[in-house]
């Protein structure tokens, strides 16, 4: 393993991989600071242009991007009040406030320091796990891959916000659009219609771009104009010195919130956005001064959704390489770039590509570097670029999407398709249907379809080894828990409402 | 306002049977133990049967409406449908005018057409639109040998 590690450093030692990693991140700081824009879009800007460079060049220069984008996101919460992305939410609830009463320098070194220590202790956890869960994963037959993709699908759609029927609809949409085109196993054309571009079915990246970029676009459309108060911030070397010392001080949180980072980060389908709210209310459920939360005076209150939220991107990376599931729809994208590069995640990656997956490593773990001295030294540019008014930002994007979209196949069919994706998506979300699962779809249809012909086939179209093998067994006992048990759990809390209700009118 | 998860229902369930009677007209192989229709089937079957639940739950009449009142005419406010058709019109443009222009020209007229101070935004419009396309020429076409539209 060391051998592949010096190997690997080798590949990624070069000075314009090192660049390119250091304007990742700084690129990705930038985007994730900005309301409206996330990670998913800084990585969906980025993933056409990696399509010239070598795999190792251009998914380096990704890892940077989602690095800086994770982590920027914490500057809008605290000097606006605004997440800058969906995985910052919950530090807006404690860091505004510390920044409203004079202590803005205190909250963004916090956040700061927070996201980086959380980030590195995930990416040991990347590198521990993830080779021995890949190593684990070589078991599987069809049956247990089949059974994996029913696994996302129940996962995405327990742990996802809103109606799990619409989830689970989402994922079948993606589904029917995977079936466009040539059948992998045998070569006929189907759902074509006569058009010939179809034959070989949609491009994933730009669904991928189109479905995420093209909602959130026209949603930031709303805020032009809006005002946006921003609290001044001067910060110094020394406020990240005491912010280092508080941290320490409270390494109990940090650590916790870390581990929850990390185990949400796994789950397909939740990442960032749902692991700081999980970390900021365990924090305050531990804390000896839970009153105190949402005033801005504790540290734990910024430290606990910072620390998750990057620690999260470690956890979504497992199952992305091990597996080639993703765990949330940052690392979708990055499975985007993967593909693009003719490279499949998964337990063979570490056998057939481990260059490139030990590059990935050191490639995080420089983004962190950089991102830690970036935040000592470009915050300030950070804090003016957060209030970028939209009408600049918009068009721009919009036009960046277009010519990623184009590049990838040099063809006007897939920037097409990048709109009529980008409508489908807008319609869908309006609608209160969650973006994620069509796109799980749209990429794991393929996966599904071939795994369940593949098992049916070597079984003589028995299904009986899906209940019989144990870690397809597992695999599906596990979905159908995670199916239920939202449901169990809301009757229990409504129960202990009602109990609670009844003993204050008593 | 069910009624728009009404409609979305109804319109799935059809959308799924025109797919599975033109499922029915994948040509299959003899030699093929398993259909390469059963994918298909089963996928839209299921789709089909998730509509008919989504269906159902817009005729329970406890259920809250998901949508508040006044959504759909945000949904379908006028800032976004011009920000869209000037989209389409670029889309449009790109093939005949080339990159370059039409690029310039929907970052200028876009930024002006959203902006709340016009003549102040100007300059840089301008700017901007020069500006992103080229540096997107000199990425893509220089550095990294890309067509451009």
């Amino acid at each position: 393993m060391w051998e592949q590690y010096v190997t690997s450093f080798g590949l990624i030692a070069t000075p314009q991989i090192i660049l390119s990693i250091a304007a990742g991140v700084l690129g990705g700081m930038f985007i994730g600071a900005m309301p409206g824009l996330t990670s998913t879009m800084a990585i969906a800007l980025l993933v056409p242009v990696t399509f010239g460079m070598d795999s190792v060049h251009g998914l380096a220069l990704l890892m940077g991007v989602y690095c800086g984008a994770i982590s920027g996101g914490f500057v809008a919460s605290c000097l606006l009040n605004i997440p800058g992305t969906p995985s910052s939410a919950a530090t807006c609830l404690d860091g505004y406030p510390m920044s409203k009463n004079g202590g803005a320098p205190r909250a963004l070194a916090l956040a700061a320091y927070s996201s980086v220590i959380g980030g590195c202790l995930s990416g040991l956890c990347l590198v521990i796990i993830a080779p021995t869960l890949a190593d684990f994963a070589l078991r599987f037959g069809p049956w247990e891959y089949f059974s994996l993709v029913i696994f996302t699908f129940s996962c995405v759609s327990s742990l996802s916000s809103g109606s799990m029927l619409k989830s689970f609809l989402a994922a079948g949409f993606g589904m029917m659009l995977a079936l466009v085109g040539t059948d992998p196993s045998n070569g006929v054309v189907r759902f074509a219609f006569g058009f010939e571009d179809l034959e070989s079915g949609f491009n994933v990246m730009p669904a991928l771009i189109g479905v995420f970029a093209i909602p959130q676009l026209l949603e930031d459309v709303d805020e032009i104009g809006v005002k946006a108060h921003i609290i001044e911030a001067d910060i110094k070397f020394s406020d990240f010195m005491s912010a280092l010392k508080e941290i320490w001080e409270r390494k109990v949180d940090l650590v916790r919130s870390t581990f929850i980072g990390i185990v949400i980060g796994i789950l397909p389908g939740v990442g960032p956005g749902l692991s700081n709210v999980v970390a900021y209310a365990q924090a305050r459920t531990a804390s000896k001064h839970p009153e105190k939360f949402g005033q801005g005076v504790l540290a734990e209150a910024v430290i606990a959704p910072e620390a998750a939220n990057n620690a999260s991107m470690g956890g979504a990376m497992i199952p992305l390489l091990t597996l080639g599931i993703p765990g949330d729809a940052s690392t979708l994208m990055m499975l985007g770039a993967f593909m693009l590069h003719n490279i499949q995640p998964g337990p063979l990656l570490f056998r057939d590509n481990g260059d490139i997956v030990y590059s990935i490593f050191i490639a995080y773990f420089i983004a962190f570097g950089f991102l830690l001295v970036f935040l000592h030294f470009c915050l300030k540019p950070l804090i003016k670029a957060i209030v970028t008014p939209a009408q600049f930002m918009i068009p721009v994007l919009l036009v960046l999407c277009t010519v990623g979209s184009y590049s990838l196949n040099n063809r006007m069919f897939d920037v097409y398709c990048f709109l009529g994706f980008g409508l489908f998506g807008y319609l869908l979300r309006q609608m209160k249907f969650p973006l994620l699962p069509v796109i799980l779809g749209l990429i794991l249809g393929h996966m599904a379809e071939q795994q369940l012909r593949l098992s049916l086939t070597l079984g003589s179209g028995s299904l009986l080894p899906f209940v019989t093998r144990p870690i397809s067994l597992v695999l599906l006992v596990v979905s159908v828990v995670s199916l239920i048990l939202p449901y169990v759990m809301e009757g229990r809390q409504k129960k202990r409402s009602a109990a609670a209700a009844a003993a204050d009118g008593n | 306002m069910k009624t728009a998860n009404r409609i979305a229902a109804v319109l799935i369930i059809l959308i799924c049977l025109f797919l599975i009677g033109e499922a029915s007209k994948i040509e299959s192989l003899a030699y093929e133990l398993i259909s390469n229709r059963m994918f298909p089937y089963m996928t839209f079957g299921l789709v089909l049967a998730l509509a008919a639940g989504l269906l159902a739950t817009t005729f329970i009449p406890s259920l809250e409406s998901p949508f508040p009142s006044g959504y759909w005419a945000r949904v379908v406010g006028k800032r976004r449908l011009i920000t869209l058709g000037l989209f389409c019109v670029y889309l449009l443009l790109l093939p005949v005018l080339g990159f370059l222009p039409a690029s310039f020209g929907f970052i200028v007229v876009t930024t002006l057409v959203l902006s709340p101070q016009r003549r102040k935004d100007l300059p840089v419009a301008l700017a901007l639109g020069g500006g992103v396309v080229g540096v997107c020429y000199l990425v893509f076409v220089y550095w990294l040998q890309f067509y451009m539209p």
